[in-house]
């Protein structure tokens, strides 16, 4: 699997996806039918070794980006995303018509609309050749018309006269005899009405008052009247059917059967039909599903202002680099809260790099960019950047501190480490590997050393491995790059001093506002920015323990 | 002057038949103005409304009305139905509203015959199903409301209601009428004069809130409905001072309870619903509240078309056809009363 699951069996299930931001994708493709929902769903990215497969997806969209530049073309996918929002969803009568079962008509009546839909966006996609032949469903015209054996064009369906002449022959006769019947029926209510005077109400019944019981007499020995219910007060008769009224009722009960019988036999022809076209429905629905995704992603690639990614060759050695890069899950909370992303650029290529810089300086958030930006890459999508080039990895996998360590009945160190151990590239891993604070949980010491260690392990490694750190030593080693984020460092002083006489809760904003998040590359041996005491005071610290720290540093340093 | 005709005169093209019980001749009404319908060369649209399966019996998992149409009807029923009518359909459309049943599909009878018909189960549905039936070309449609839910009679859903009672509805002549007579006189509850203050309780009503305005002035209470609630809501009520309170959803037997138990409070009250299929009260209830000086307006009335009614209970309890009829339509003049099992033409009272 791609998206890699940094836990054992047994242990609580991290994915790093959902950490990176790659469900929000999903949940923001959109997708208008049941097809493409599910083609959504399956989908898989793109493994190294498929680049040519990658630039072949990235163009498709590409190509219909183009178009959503032109209004008419615009006009004309807006409608068939509209069209693939109304196809109901066929592939579980499409799986039993392969099988052999026989569909009901509100199943034919789906077909029909599926029919319908796929010859509408069909011709739609014919405005522009070149969209055909990627996502034009095939021409189900013979399929119409054994749907519509009338020609009616009407998009309804009903088991037709024109299916079967005995179906034909069973109803008409059904018709004159129902007429012959009602006809009979109502002279004989007539006569009856006469001879016996008296009225039948509308449910056909005659109330005789219970103490009327001559009038009762006549009826129940007359031969033609049976109670058919009785109230305190009155007694009801309905009149018996005459013997040709019984003839004609035995003689409707058969037509009825026979009318049946001949419905389900053109229902299972019908069926037997749309089973030899099994096919070419499986490859209607697909293409549906396909041309749901690719507009769905461009649709969302328009919305995020995305770029196609450039894709380093599968020869080359890893790289990836992203310029003006933006987190969309991010961007969107920051949004709704009236602050404004800001965007990061930054470069990688096989071995090890390290963030540094201030708490609160987006650290992380750089982290999760990095690794959306190189997933939705892979899964044939535009990235929110203004470049991006990126190699394909075998995994992206981000191991973050919040992950919900208190689940696991491990101490959160606990959980790090073994996170850590499912996480670590094999031997011949193209693997894009972020993790944040690595070892931060345990003492200082020992985690410096074993973050040092994880470091030079990771150095032998073909794979690209991103941390976030306040270790100072990692930053001294060989061949590690180093980005730092700007942070506050470039804030006076003074303009510290006057937002923080601001009051709560404005200086976390105003903390947002004076906080540079751009990430600038530092010589390796570069001495951390130390701004934690300062974030702290910031945050509302009491000044006395801020004092008390700042005096304990200089003491620390001196040492 | 028979049902349809009542129905034709108030040139109505939607009407619910409502059913104050089981058993209190829904389905014989509707079979007549089906009939009647046909005869007058009408187009008709059939659907019925059902919540949580009251519409299908739950032992045989069938729908339970069945009911006669001519050829053309157009009926909105759930796919589930379909295989069970007798009456050869043609599906039309699908409406994209699903029940325990299937979806809703709007079908046309091309044979006569006996059908099923279970409908959407929410009366915004249903609004949407009638629109589309009458985009089809029917000049009529029928509802069949659910066994004691009289929601499909709301002037939001149906243009006007028919109202089925009978010797079902009470243990006594006292008790049928009173239940009927509680019907029809909700249905006429005076309307929310025209003004600001309508235009205010319209837009309450619309967002849900639940608003109280008194001399000084108008504020939301903060509470989603009346339901549950309705001691909270009483208790931020003003005293000794008239108030209007609008109530979005439900007004329960319990508010009007809530509200007669404090001294003198309920003289000065004056509740706002939608329309009368919202309130919630027994006749008992409703008559205490009413002689304490509580009122109630509405935005929009029931349009109670005519009331028909069922001499004969299944458990044996009955009456003598005539004078039944003759008793309820007394009481309830000038709505026309009809025994559709004795005749298609109206009683006199």
């Amino acid at each position: 699997m791609w998206l890699k699951f940094v836990a054992k069996e047994g242990w609580p299930v991290a994915k790093s996806d959902a950490v990176l931001g790659v469900p929000y994708f999903f949940a923001c493709l959109d997708l208008a039918s049941p097809y493409g929902k599910s083609q959504a769903a399956r989908l898989v990215p793109f493994q190294p070794g498929e680049e040519q497969a990658l630039e072949e997806e990235l163009a498709s969209l590409g190509a219909l980006l183009a178009l959503l530049n032109d209004p008419v073309s615009e006009g004309r996918l807006l409608k068939m995303r509209h069209y693939l929002g109304q196809v109901p969803d066929w592939r579980e009568q499409l799986r039993r018509v392969s099988v052999g079962g026989v569909l009901h008509d509100a199943e034919f009546f789906m077909l029909k609309q599926n029919i319908f839909f796929c010859a509408a966006i069909r011709t739609l996609l014919y405005s522009n050749p070149e969209l055909a032949s990627e996502f034009a469903p095939p021409d189900l015209a013979a399929l119409s018309l054994l749907l519509d054996p009338d020609q009616t064009g009407s998009p309804s369906f009903y088991l037709s006269d024109a299916y079967s002449p005995q179906l034909g022959e069973v109803r008409s006769l059904l018709r004159e005899r129902r007429k012959k019947l009602a006809g009979l029926a109502s002279l004989e209510k007539e006569k009856a009405e006469k001879t016996f005077a008296q009225k039948f109400n509308l449910a056909g019944e005659i109330a005789v008052p219970r103490q009327e019981r001559a009038q009762r007499e006549i009826l129940e020995h007359s031969g033609r009247f049976v109670q058919s219910r009785e109230t305190y007060t009155e007694i009801y008769y309905v009149r018996k059917a005459t013997a040709g009224e019984s003839s004609l009722e035995a003689e409707l009960e058969k037509l009825k059967a026979m009318e049946h019988e001949e419905e389900e036999r053109v229902r299972g022809r019908l069926s037997q039909e749309i089973k030899l076209r099994v096919a070419s429905l499986s490859l209607a629905i697909e293409r549906l599903a396909r041309l749901d995704v690719v507009l769905s992603k461009a649709l969302l690639a328009r919305r995020w202002c995305a770029t196609r990614p450039e894709i380093v060759a599968y020869g080359e050695p890893l790289h990836f680099t992203m310029d003006m890069a933006r987190h969309p899950q991010v961007e969107d909370e920051l949004v709704t809260r009236g602050l404004i992303f800001t965007p990061t650029s930054l470069d990688l290529s096989a071995g090890v790099a390290i963030i540094t810089g201030a708490n609160m300086g987006g650290k992380t958030v750089a982290l999760r960019t990095v690794g959306l930006l190189a997933s939705l890459a892979a899964f044939g999508m535009y990235v929110p950047a203004r470049n991006c080039r990126t190699s394909l990895f075998s995994a992206v996998t981000m191991l973050a501190g919040e992950y919900r360590a208190h689940l696991s009945g491990l101490s959160r160190f606990g959980h790090e480490v073994v996170n850590l151990c499912a996480a670590l590239p094999q031997p011949g891993d193209r693997a894009l590997l972020l993790i944040d604070e690595l070892a931060s949980s345990t003492n200082p010491r020992e985690g410096s050393a074993l973050a040092q260690a994880v470091v030079l392990h990771l150095q032998c490694a073909p794979s690209i491995t991103l941390l976030t750190t306040h270790y100072d030593r990692l930053a001294h080693l060989e061949g590690v790059v180093h980005w730092q984020v700007v942070g506050l460092s470039q804030v006076g002083e003074e303009e510290l001093r006057e937002a923080l006489a601001r009051t709560k809760p404005e200086s976390l904003s105003e903390l947002g506002r004076l906080m540079d998040y751009s990430l600038c590359r530092v010589a390796p041996a570069e001495a951390l920015s130390r701004e934690a005491i300062r974030v702290a005071r910031f945050l509302g610290l009491p000044e006395s323990i801020v004092l008390q720290a700042l005096s304990l540093l200089q003491v620390k340093g001196e040492e | 002057m028979r049902l349809l005709e009542i129905i034709t005169r108030a040139k109505v093209r939607s009407v619910s038949v409502v059913g104050l019980a089981k058993n209190a001749g829904k389905t014989v009404a509707l079979n007549s103005l089906i009939s009647q319908a046909a005869e007058a060369g009408l187009s008709l649209g059939l659907s019925s409304i059902g919540y949580d399966g009251e519409k299908i019996d739950l032992v045989s998992r069938h729908a339970k009305p069945r009911i006669e149409v001519p050829v053309g009807t157009i009926i909105a029923t759930a796919a589930g139905t379909l295989g069970r009518a007798t009456a050869a359909l043609e599906i039309l459309a699908a409406t994209g509203f699903v029940t325990a049943l299937g979806e809703v599909l709007l079908v046309r009878a091309r044979e006569c015959g006996p059908v099923e018909i279970a409908g959407p189960d929410s009366y915004g549905e249903m609004r949407h199903c009638i629109a589309l039936m009458q985009e089809l070309g029917c000049d009529l449609v029928l509802v069949d409301g659910a066994l004691d839910r009289v929601g499909s009679a709301s002037p939001a859903v149906t243009e006007a209601a028919i109202l089925a009672t009978g010797a079902v509805v009470g243990g006594s002549m006292r008790h049928i009428l009173t239940r009927t007579l509680h019907f029809a006189a909700l249905c006429s509850l005076p309307l929310v004069p025209v003004g600001a203050g309508r235009v205010a309780a319209a837009l309450a009503i619309r967002a849900g809130q639940l608003l109280l305005s008194t001399s000084q002035g108008a504020r939301v209470l903060p509470f989603a409905s009346a339901l549950g609630h309705a001691a909270a809501i009483v208790d931020t009520l003003p005293r000794g001072a008239d108030f209007t309170l609008i109530v979005p959803g439900a007004v329960s037997a319990s508010l009007l309870s809530e509200i007669m138990q404090r001294p003198r409070l309920a003289k000065h009250t004056l509740l706002v619903s939608a329309d009368p299929t919202h309130i919630f009260a027994s006749p008992e209830i409703w008559q205490q509240y009413r002689a304490r000086g509580g009122r109630v307006e509405v935005l929009e009335q029931v349009r109670l078309l005519a009331v028909t009614v069922n001499p004969t209970a299944p458990s044996g309890k009955d009456y003598v056809p005539q004078q039944f009829a003759a008793e309820v339509a007394a009481h309830l003049a000038p709505i026309p009363v009809y025994d559709l099992f004795a005749s298609d033409e109206a009683v006199c009272g």
